[in-house]
Parts: C-alpha cells; sequence; structure tokens
C-alpha cells in the first residue's frame, strides 16, 4: 500500500473518530450538566403508565402564571384535594412535584401517587389529617397517616426529610417498597428514560403509555382508535411569558411514525387552512415544527406572550358580544 | 476461497485500492461526497445568519433536519446506490473493456482472489470516502449540544451506509461479471426499479436494497446474507466464465 493511500485511510479513520468522540463528549457533557431527571423517580413502581413533573416554582413565579391568574379568578386553585386533606398548598410549600399513574384498569381511573418535594409543616399536616379521621401505621420505618373508608382512599408520608408522599395507602406502601429496592422501580425501563432524558429539562413534562391516556386525552375516541400504534408519548412545556412546547410519540415501529406524522401533518393543514385568517393561530401554527424520525414524531410549537395577549383580546370580545 | 487464497487477494486489494482512490474515477468520489458537505456547510449558515426560514410541506426545517434529510435522502438514495453502480460494475467490466483482465488472468492466482480482493478494496475505498462525509455534515448540521443525543441516530446512519454499501457493491459486482454492459443495467435498477417499487403497493419494495436499509431490524441479516450470496455467485461466475476479449 503506498504512503498517501494509508495517509489518506488514516486521515479518513481520524475524522470518523473526531466526530464520534465529540459526540459521546457532548452526550457525556450534557448528561453532566443538564441532568434534570428528578430523584424521586425512584420511589416510582415500574408498573406506573404515567409520569408527570412540574417544577412548581418556577411555574408559579413566571409570568404566564401571573397572566394564567389573573383570568382564572374564579377557577379552582390547582391542587384543592390536597390542600383540603392535609394543608398543603402547592404554589407555597412545594418546590416541584412528580405525579405517577397507574393508569385506567377496567374502565376505572385508579388514584395518582403525588410525589412532593418542598418545604412542609410536618405536625400541621399531622393534625389536619387526624382532624379527619386519619388512623396512623408505620410501614419500612416511615409513618402514615391514612383516611381509609368507602369513598376516601388517601394516605401522607413523609419519606425523607422534605419529601411527601400522598396518594392511596396502596400506592404509597408500593412506593416505599420501590424505594427500599423491594418492587421494580420505573427508571429501570429503558424505553421510559430515554423519553424522560428528551424532556425533562422543561418546567412540566409528562411520560406516559398511550394506553393510559384512553378516555384523558381531548380527542375523540373514534379518533384515538384511527391513529396508527403508539407505544409512549412524552410532553414538556418551558414555561416564562410565554410556552415552548414539545410532543413526542414513540410509534410501533417506523411506518406506524411515518403514517402518523401523515395524520398530524394532515391536521396541521387543516387547521391553517381554518386559521389563515387570525394572526394568532396563523403565528402559533407557525411555530409548529414536524418531524419524524425513527420510530418518533415529534411536535414543537412555541405561544408567546404577543399571541397570547391576541388571544385574550378574542376572548374577551366574544364575551363581550 | 481458502486460506492460501487469501493472499493474493489481499495483494489484489492494495493494488487495486490504490487505483481506485487515485485513478480518475476518484473525481466523481470526491464530487459525490463532497458536495452534501457544502450543502449542509451554506443550509448552516444561512440559518445562523437567520437569513432564510426553510419550510418543507408546511413544517419548519431545523439544523437537525439537514442531517436526517441528508442521510435519507441524499446518501442512502442517491451517494451510496450511484458509487455501488458506478464501482462494483467497473471491477472487472472495467479490466475486460480494457482488454487487461488477462493480465490478472495468467498470473497464478485464483480468479476469485481477483474478485474478492477488488471488492474488498471497494468496500475500504468507498466506506472511507462517504462515511467521513456523513460524519462531516452531522458535525455541520447538528449543534454541538444536540450532538450527545443524535450520537446513536449517527452511528445507525453510518452503519446503514455501510451495509448499503456493502450490499449494492456486491450486487454489481456481480453484474460486473456476469453481463457485457452492466452499468446501464445497474442505474435503471437503482434510479428507475428501486425509486418505483418503493413507492408501489404490495411486496414489490421487498425486491430492492433501500427496503431493507429501511428496516434494520430485519434488513441487517438480509443484506449481510445478499452481500454473501452475491460475492459468492462472482466467486462462481468468474471460475467458470469464459471472458472473450473483442478485437
Amino acid at each position: 500500500m503506498s504512503k498517501r493511500t494509508r495517509l489518506f485511510l488514516l486521515a479518513s479513520a481520524a475524522v470518523l473518530a473526531a466526530v464520534v468522540v465529540a459526540g459521546v463528549i457532548a452526550r457525556v457533557v450534557v448528561a453532566a450538566v443538564a441532568s434534570n431527571t428528578p430523584e424521586e423517580l425512584a420511589y416510582v413502581t415500574a408498573a406506573t403508565r404515567m409520569v408527570a413533573y412540574a417544577d412548581m416554582q418556577q411555574l408559579m413565579s413566571s409570568p404566564l402564571h401571573d397572566r394564567w391568574r389573573d383570568l382564572q379568578k374564579t377557577g379552582a386553585p390547582m391542587g384543592d384535594d390536597l390542600e383540603a386533606r392535609t394543608g398543603i398548598r402547592f404554589d407555597r410549600d412545594i418546590d416541584h412535584v412528580v405525579i405517577a399513574s397507574p393508569g385506567n384498569t377496567q374502565g376505572a381511573s385508579n388514584p395518582s401517587l403525588v410525589i412532593a418535594r418542598g418545604r412542609f409543616d410536618q405536625a400541621r399536616i399531622d393534625a389536619a389529617m387526624r382532624q379527619q379521621g386519619a388512623q396512623a401505621s408505620t410501614y419500612r420505618g416511615k409513618q402514615l397517616l391514612s383516611i381509609k373508608d368507602a369513598t376516601h382512599d388517601a394516605t401522607v408520608a413523609f419519606a425523607e426529610p422534605g419529601l411527601l408522599l400522598f396518594g392511596p395507602q396502596a400506592g404509597v406502601r408500593d412506593a416505599l417498597d420501590a424505594k427500599a429496592g423491594a418492587g421494580a422501580i420505573i427508571a429501570s425501563n429503558r424505553e421510559f428514560m430515554a423519553l424522560v432524558d428528551e424532556v425533562d429539562d422543561g418546567t412540566a413534562w409528562s411520560v406516559a403509555r398511550f394506553d393510559s391516556l384512553s378516555g384523558r386525552t381531548p380527542l375523540p375516541s373514534s379518533v384515538v382508535s384511527q391513529l396508527p400504534p403508539i407505544d409512549w408519548i412524552a410532553a414538556s412545556g418551558h414555561v416564562d411569558s410565554g410556552v415552548r412546547g414539545l410532543v413526542r410519540a414513540e410509534a410501533h415501529d417506523e411506518q406506524a411514525a411515518q403514517n402518523l406524522h401523515d395524520v398530524v401533518q394532515g391536521f396541521l393543514a387543516l387547521a391553517r387552512l381554518q386559521g389563515a385568517r387570525d394572526p394568532a393561530y396563523k403565528a402559533l401554527l407557525d411555530s409548529v415544527v414536524l418531524t419524524a424520525q425513527g420510530k418518533s414524531v415529534s411536535m414543537s410549537f412555541e405561544v408567546t406572550p404577543a399571541m397570547l395577549d391576541t388571544l385574550r383580546a378574542q376572548g374577551s370580545a366574544r364575551r363581550a358580544r | 476461497m481458502n486460506g492460501p487464497a487469501l493472499k493474493p487477494a489481499a495483494r489484489i486489494f492494495e493494488l487495486a485500492l490504490g487505483q481506485m482512490l487515485w485513478g480518475r474515477r476518484a473525481l466523481f468520489m470526491a464530487v459525490v461526497a463532497g458536495a452534501p458537505v457544502v450543502l449542509a456547510l451554506i443550509l448552516r449558515l444561512t440559518f445562523a445568519s437567520g437569513s432564510a426560514v426553510f419550510i418543507v410541506n408546511g413544517n419548519r426545517v431545523d439544523t437537525e433536519s439537514i442531517f436526517t434529510t441528508a442521510v435519507s435522502v441524499l446518501y442512502l438514495r442517491f451517494i451510496v446506490p450511484a458509487l455501488g453502480v458506478y464501482y462494483g460494475t467497473s471491477l472487472i467490466a472495467d479490466e475486460i473493456e480494457d482488454k487487461t483482465i488477462t493480465y490478472l488472468f495468467v498470473r497464478p492466482i485464483s480468479r476469485g482472489a481477483i474478485v474478492l480482493g477488488k471488492y474488498l478494496a471497494y468496500l475500504v475505498c468507498a466506506n472511507a470516502v462517504v462515511l467521513p462525509s456523513a460524519a462531516i455534515v452531522f458535525a455541520i448540521a447538528v449543534p454541538v449540544a444536540g450532538m450527545g443525543r443524535l450520537l446513536e441516530m449517527l452511528l445507525q446512519e453510518l452503519g446503514r451506509a455501510a451495509l448499503g454499501l456493502a450490499a449494492y457493491g456486491a450486487l454489481f459486482t456481480l453484474a460486473g461479471v456476469s453481463f457485457k454492459r452492466p452499468l446501464v443495467g445497474g442505474l435503471i435498477f437503482v434510479f428507475g426499479w428501486e425509486q418505483m417499487a418503493l413507492v408501489l403497493p404490495g411486496y414489490l419494495r421487498r425486491l430492492t436494497v433501500a427496503y431493507y436499509l429501511q428496516t434494520p431490524e430485519t434488513g441487517v441479516f438480509v443484506l449481510l446474507a445478499v452481500v454473501v450470496a452475491a460475492i459468492g455467485a462472482s466467486i462462481w461466475t468468474i471460475e467458470h466464465r469464459e471472458y472473450v476479449l473483442q478485437q
């Protein structure tokens, strides 16, 4: 082999290696610097069908929340059930929250487990629960306060300092088992964690098995049943004065992903046709980026403060009429 | 092909590799592999300056989509098959056309070693040009922050490109040893039949290489089988066929 041939092959291999090494370094650095995966996932069992996360402090202090509060002054406050039972206020006491749902079984919706990190007045919560007839018990060294009768099944446990579990008694016990290593945790599911890695930089995000969403999506069930097979769905939102959102679906195979991409593209085309005259909707639809890559179909969008102002003005005008 | 036959194949490999890299056909390879790099550079600079927004089918194209589009459309649908046809058909056909095959056949080496050596040289040469080209497009198109996330995809796409080069190369090596004018037929197969069969309903798409490149789960085994079968058939054909050189 001549010297220049050898040199060419070496240079070629070096270019290839350099790009791959750069990718590996970028992956390691990004993982080290920007890993936002909450450690509360250690309490989430492998049987969970949907996990949602929200950085409450960032959400509550965002300009968007201020606008929302102005608009929804008459609406029920977020987390009212938790507050009614325990005296915990979402906006004041909680830093971030993970909600784990076992999904629907036999047509019935199972209650979710709330894992909240924040600053809690344990004595006050204890008193509030006991006032409602809560019974104390101990499980894996943690005190559980449970209200369990024909219509209620709610348990509160302080799993760690500043970490509260709230949900059905069996759910809280399963979470403590999972943390103790007595049960499989969702973090051992590589597919799930890969999706979490994709979305966990958002202010709020959710990853769910698509079948767990039956009856919870805004789409009619007849439409959902016509969609190509989807295994997982993930969504995230960066909330500031507006919202930057990403919805990602993991289809069963590449063909299903392509079909889903085509279906969504069709809906977008229809929406563009209908919303072309409305500047707010047009701007929203123009911000939509739809991509299909392997088995994934992703759709990102942006709702700017200007769009929100326009939508708000239109809403007020309609109400005035 | 036995052990002693591999040594002559290695000698042919060295000789053919030098000819491929520095011969007249190298210019075609340089242009084909360089074009996506230049295109990616132009698009990246355009995006960076913010002077243009690209919308395809109503969807805004970002820099990451440039890479995925470049790989799936430019590399896998054009560059890889084109190089496979151009080089694969010429491995033996050129020697016949230039009437230099006699010089190889009179040497004390098996004819199969000639095919094997030349095919391996094509494989190394094509991969040494195409894979770094795709990697450079990746480095240009994808922002550093996104590189880690898309690394797996890059490796998969490089693997698909390498597999495509091997499969197309093997098929057209067989065409080269079997037919007198294989290039035209090869081009019709790649840019006519494959493009048409992929959009036709039914099972016709299974008679294309591109289909198996798009379905890596099962496609890898099928394409590896195609490579082994095509190279085996090429060796058998060249061992048994009589080549009549036109005066």
